[in-house]
């Protein structure tokens, strides 16, 4: 008996070391937590500008998703963050740039990790509540850099000095922002 | 005993499947809201009260576990409550679960509804007629299931008379388990075997069978199926036209419902509606005829 005792005691520390690891593991934050978190920065700073435009949907706005179709979502001139400039660490993704920005703004964003798909890059589902597939089945989020869309994700894509990131929503796979 | 025992088997599996489509296609929370009283109601009359509420239970687990994991793996939603490991909670997430908690339990109480009152000839005199083989089998597939169950049981039982489970050591719990599912695999197979000789034996593929069927299409089912049909047709015109659209992402769409829309719901209402209502006026029928002896 005294055997199945500590067994059972072995047991029940177990499981609530478990419990105490997981919980540990989460992270809770309320939403101004979250928005005004610091980053601590030092280092080399670079000097770069992101915006995000979804212009292309006030052109097909018949497309979009009914619940959507409001300027909340779709702002009359299609921007949703004009061109803004951030200090950025060398060696920082394009990514690492919209989510500063995203969360310096309070814009919402959603994205899929790198370890969730094929291409092993961030993949952006959804900003400001406009997502993948919101207006057809050809749109989704792209982006940008200096004019020229890099053909790579991008958590891929590492910043230089005097970049200007767009995001832009496309409705026809990027030929509508300047894609061949 | 129920009233749609008396039904022809058509006009109930009919009816089972509009219930299936209804509960299982459209995120407007009335009709959800409905499904669910309508089927837990309707379950209320087919079981006995303790199984019917070991079935609530369930049902509210699994719609709460539904309702918890959901905004875990989706973060659309204008309203934040807080924000967890850096990803979003929201408000929307949270009663989009709740509401595809509350389907998938209107599908399953719907599904015991059915399991309870649609007998196995039944379903082999449906789809005798466009697949006896099929039909044969999956009738003897299910039939298997419950079967299945009463071996595993009498099998433990057995075991336990003979004094090997003991209660206080996991191991021999586990091993004890491992050896009824052991000797339940080798009754499964055997049984196959004495299934398969047993018809042969009776001459099973041998050519053309007739079957007997009781059933009969008479005049209540045609009517029945009529107003079943007219009813349901007219739902789903509404569902065409957009009567039950609804949205959760971005924020919740406000429910409001056009005069115009109501016919659509009042027929959905009477679908839902119309098991409880006869299994009432059956249960007053047979208080009205026992007090009479």
């Amino acid at each position: 008996m005294k055997r199945k005792r500590y067994k059972r005691v072995v047991i029940y520390l177990l499981l609530v070391a478990i419990a105490a690891f997981a919980v540990s593991k989460i992270k809770f934050q309320s939403v101004d937590e979250y928005y005004n978190a610091d980053n601590g920065e030092t280092g080399k700073t670079i000097e770069v500008s992101i915006g995000i435009y979804c212009d292309t949907l006030l052109t097909n706005y018949d497309k979009l998703d009914k619940s959507l179709q409001s300027e909340t979502y779709v702002p009359k001139d299609g921007v949703i963050l004009k061109e803004t400039t951030y200090q950025m660490k060398e060696g920082d993704s394009a990514f690492a740039l919209l989510e500063k920005a995203t969360k310096e703004n309070k814009i919402q964003m959603e994205y899929q990790g790198a370890d969730g798909n094929a291409y092993g890059s961030v993949y952006i589902q959804g900003i400001n509540h406009l997502y993948e597939f919101s207006a057809g089945s050809l749109s989704g989020w792209m982006y940008t850099v200096n004019e020229k869309i890099p053909d790579y994700g991008t958590s891929k894509y590492t910043l230089k000095d005097g970049d200007k990131v767009a995001f832009r929503y496309t409705c026809d796979l990027g030929k509508d922002i300047g894609r061949e | 005993m129920s009233f749609i025992t008396h039904w022809h088997p058509l006009v109930t599996f009919f009816f089972y499947v509009n219930m299936l489509i209804i509960s299982m296609c459209f995120d407007q929370p009335i009709i959800i809201l409905g499904a669910v009283v309508g089927s837990i109601g309707w379950l209320y009359f087919l079981l006995s009260r303790n199984e019917w509420v070991k079935n609530l239970v369930f049902y509210l687990v699994l719609a709460l576990i539904i309702m918890v994991t959901n905004p875990l793996f989706s973060h659309k939603g204008q309203t934040v409550l807080f924000f967890l490991n850096g990803n979003a909670v929201t408000k929307e997430a949270i009663l989009y679960g709740a509401a595809m908690g509350g389907k998938m339990a209107a599908v399953f109480a719907y599904s015991r509804c059915f399991a309870e009152v649609f007998r196995i000839n039944q379903f082999l005199y449906l789809f005798q007629k466009i697949s006896p083989k099929l039909a044969l089998l999956l009738s003897m597939a299910l039939g298997f299931v419950p079967k299945l169950k009463r071996q595993a049981k009498s099998v433990s039982d057995m075991q336990r008379t003979m004094g090997m489970y003991s209660k206080h050591s996991y191991m021999d719990q586990v091993l004890s388990k491992i050896r009824v599912f052991d000797s339940l695999i080798t009754w499964s197979l055997e049984q196959g075997v004495t299934t398969a000789d047993s018809m042969n034996a009776r001459g099973y593929g041998q050519g053309r069978r007739s079957s007997f069927t009781i059933y009969r299409f008479g005049g209540a089912d045609r009517v029945r199926l009529f107003w079943l049909v007219v009813i349901a047709g007219i739902f789903y015109v509404g569902a065409m036209a957009d009567a039950f659209a609804f949205s959760y992402y971005p924020t919740i769409m406000n429910l409001e419902i056009n005069p115009r829309q109501w016919i659509y719901y009042i027929c959905f209402v009477s679908l839902a509606a119309m098991p409880i209502c006869l299994e009432i006026k059956e249960k007053m029928k047979w208080n009205v005829l026992q007090s009479k002896m």
